[in-house]
């Protein structure tokens, strides 16, 4: 069974604060963010979930750990349904399942010094037995993600990008959590730093079996630490299978564009000479009609402007959706 | 041997905190040719912003050149006066583009009468901007935006992101740069749309005849842009070389290093990762500014400041393994 699964999740959000529509009496907008997503994540694997900004990853991520209510659908975790969940079983639910969050520095509480930061999550969850065995604990914890004691006296804003971010990491394992949803853990770091928290998250995964939801926009970290990758186009999954498929026989023309952009270092190209996909996402408010990645699909044909294409299986475990291949 | 564009001669700048200087660039010695992208990279707080502000002037009052020149085609700029420097080099002869194209553009006022500004001002005030308008829209169009007449009467936030840095290259490029500083100016774009962008400034590099100096962090970005690479660590420039030449055969153990953290979609094995951290500004460390994080430094790293040294055509090092 499948530590995670999303069925036909539906985020819409509604879009008519806008004085000028309410006096046009137009109705609300929905503005679909996530629009019949479904998809699985085996215990100990990493789900990486790739897309451009406003095709909603984010919203993916919050959904699953229940922090926006989605519109219609259902989330299953270890089988059962996380939106029926009484007070008491999210509690444990939020044990269980922890978040690392995009921006190391603002989601650390500037009030706080590191020990209170790491700690709050045991307080809060009645994990605490004595004072003295918690600051041990709060060390264990640094030292896992490669801090030494004397940064548990430290504010936030005495710590640099990277050792931000290993705080995050320190707070969210603080529960002994499953599952975590990884939201860009890497944007801003530099590179050194970067490579480090790659190689502290890929240990602690084999560690302590955890699983990850890993968000990224950052394919050549994909390719590192996933083993299965989605692929979203304005609220939907255009394609999902292993990284290994999708790195070297993807399907959807949009997997396509996305990964034909990515050069290697080592590799002799340019982007003077490089044949680029024209256009910008479209926006979720006005999406096209048919298939959303038509307007700018070399490939597109009669029927994508007007029938919406299903995810479909390629072959086992390889699903795309797209007309070329139904 | 083609023109040189820029030399930057021995630069040292220091910023003021709590009455104290701190060097923030050192010893900088950088050419730059004619129709060339010099791509400038580095780790955060390693001063390459600040090597292009000062090359634009525009750094800010607590910070001072210490020492060195910048030859900007025959003519030591630093010794220029601000009114003169303003009348004829910055936003003439060398533009700019910033990281962050929400900041850069005006909220108040339409794109099209951005643009017009500029060309009113490169036509020293002598066009109205009516005869200037057929001009601007062309401009428009030539960066690749769609129906460049409505887009002219459009106020910034009716652009997207991707939108907002075409128009702000085709206004670096109105009064025809001889030399364009490009600080990150795709980090807020999406990867399709930074691909885009790239393309657009490579094409309009030929077209124009501009050197660039290309600020960027991102080492997968200038590999298909740049056609040499210096790279920078604590305020000095560490390597200079051809790209593919630094990336096949790096001499720096910095650069080494930083091409070994480098996740790659070729590379399968553990990321490597570089021990320690960026010295602190006001506590930059004896010798070789690399030599506590340096896996090869030996007793000479920690006495003496490597200097920028020649080691094969065209590619520099400052490392003592080269000199031993």
């Amino acid at each position: 069974m499948a530590l995670v699964e999303v069925k036909n999740l539906k985020k819409y959000y509604v879009n008519n604060d806008s004085l000028l529509y309410k006096l046009a009496n137009k109705g609300p907008i929905n503005v679909k963010a996530v629009d019949d997503l479904s998809f699985e994540i085996e215990k100990e694997d990493t789900l990486a979930v790739v897309g451009e900004s406003g095709c909603g990853k984010t919203t993916v991520a919050r959904s699953v750990l229940r922090l926006i209510e989605p519109t219609a659908g259902e989330i299953l975790y270890k089988g059962r349904s996380i939106n029926n969940f009484n007070k008491q079983e999210l509690k444990a639910f939020r044990a269980d399942a922890q978040m690392i969050l995009q921006d190391p520095r603002s989601s650390l509480n500037p009030r706080f010094i590191v020990e209170e930061i790491v700690s709050e999550p045991l307080y809060i969850h009645n994990q605490i037995k004595d004072d003295f065995n918690l600051l041990d604990r709060v060390w264990e914890l640094l030292d896992l993600v490669g801090l030494s004691k004397r940064y548990s006296e430290l504010f936030p804003h005495e710590l640099s990008g990277g050792q931000a971010r290993r705080v995050g990491i320190a707070r969210a394992l603080a529960l002994q959590p499953e599952f975590i949803v990884c939201d860009e853990p890497t944007s801003g770091l530099d590179i050194s730093i970067m490579s480090a928290v790659l190689n502290l998250m890929k240990k602690l995964q084999q560690e302590y079996h955890l699983t990850y939801l890993w968000i990224s926009h950052n394919l050549h970290e994909v390719r590192y630490i996933s083993n299965k990758v989605a692929v979203m186009y304005l609220g939907k999954i255009v394609e999902i299978t292993d990284t290994n498929t999708i790195f070297n026989n993807s399907v959807h023309p949009y997997t396509e564009a996305l990964f034909s952009s990515l050069r290697g270092i080592n590799d002799d190209w340019n982007y003077k000479e490089r044949e680029i996909i024209e256009g910008e996402v479209p926006s979720p408010i006005n999406p096209p009609s048919g298939c959303s990645f038509h307007p700018r699909c070399k490939y597109s044909f009669a029927k994508c402007k007007k029938v919406e294409p299903e995810l479909k299986t390629v072959e086992a475990g390889h699903l795309a959706s797209c007309h070329l291949y139904n | 041997m083609p023109e040189k564009i820029l030399k930057i001669d021995d630069l040292a700048v220091e910023y003021k905190n709590k009455g104290k200087y701190l060097r923030v660039l050192q010893g900088i010695n950088l050419e730059l040719k004619k129709e060339e992208i010099l791509a400038l990279v580095g780790e955060s707080g390693s001063g390459k912003s600040t090597l292009g502000k000062t090359i634009l002037r525009l750094l800010p009052d607590s910070a001072r050149i210490k020492q060195g020149k910048i030859i900007f085609k025959d003519q030591d700029i630093c010794s220029l006066s601000e009114k003169d420097f303003n009348d004829q080099i910055r936003g003439q002869e060398m533009a700019m583009v910033i990281q962050n194209p929400q900041n850069a553009l005006n909220p108040v006022f339409k794109v099209g009468t951005q643009i017009l500004d500029v060309l009113y001002f490169k036509s020293k005030k002598q066009k109205s901007r009516k005869e200037l308008k057929k001009e601007a829209v062309e401009i428009l169009k030539k960066v690749g935006i769609s129906d460049p007449e409505y887009r002219f009467g459009e106020y910034p936030h009716q652009f997207s992101g991707g939108m907002k840095q075409r128009v702000m290259l085709a206004m670096a490029f109105i009064s025809n740069p001889s030399l364009l500083i490009a600080d990150e100016p795709t980090t807020a774009l999406d990867l399709t749309v930074e691909a885009q962008i790239l393309n657009l400034l490579s094409n309009l590099v030929e077209e124009y005849q501009t050197s660039i100096l290309y600020i960027s962090h991102d080492l997968g970005v200038v590999a298909g842009l740049s056609d040499r690479i210096a790279v920078m660590y604590a305020g000095r420039i560490v390597e200079v070389a051809q790209t593919r030449e630094l990336f096949a055969e790096p001499n720096h153990p910095y650069t080494e290093a930083l091409l070994n953290c480098l996740p790659d979609y070729q590379k399968t094995e553990e990321l490597q990762t570089i021990p320690g951290q960026v010295p602190d500004l006001n506590n930059y460390p004896t010798g070789c500014n690399f030599h506590p994080r340096c896996s090869y430094s030996f007793a000479r790293c920690r006495q003496e400041e490597p200097r920028l040294e020649e080691i094969d055509s065209e590619h520099f090092s400052a490392c003592f393994l080269n000199d031993p």
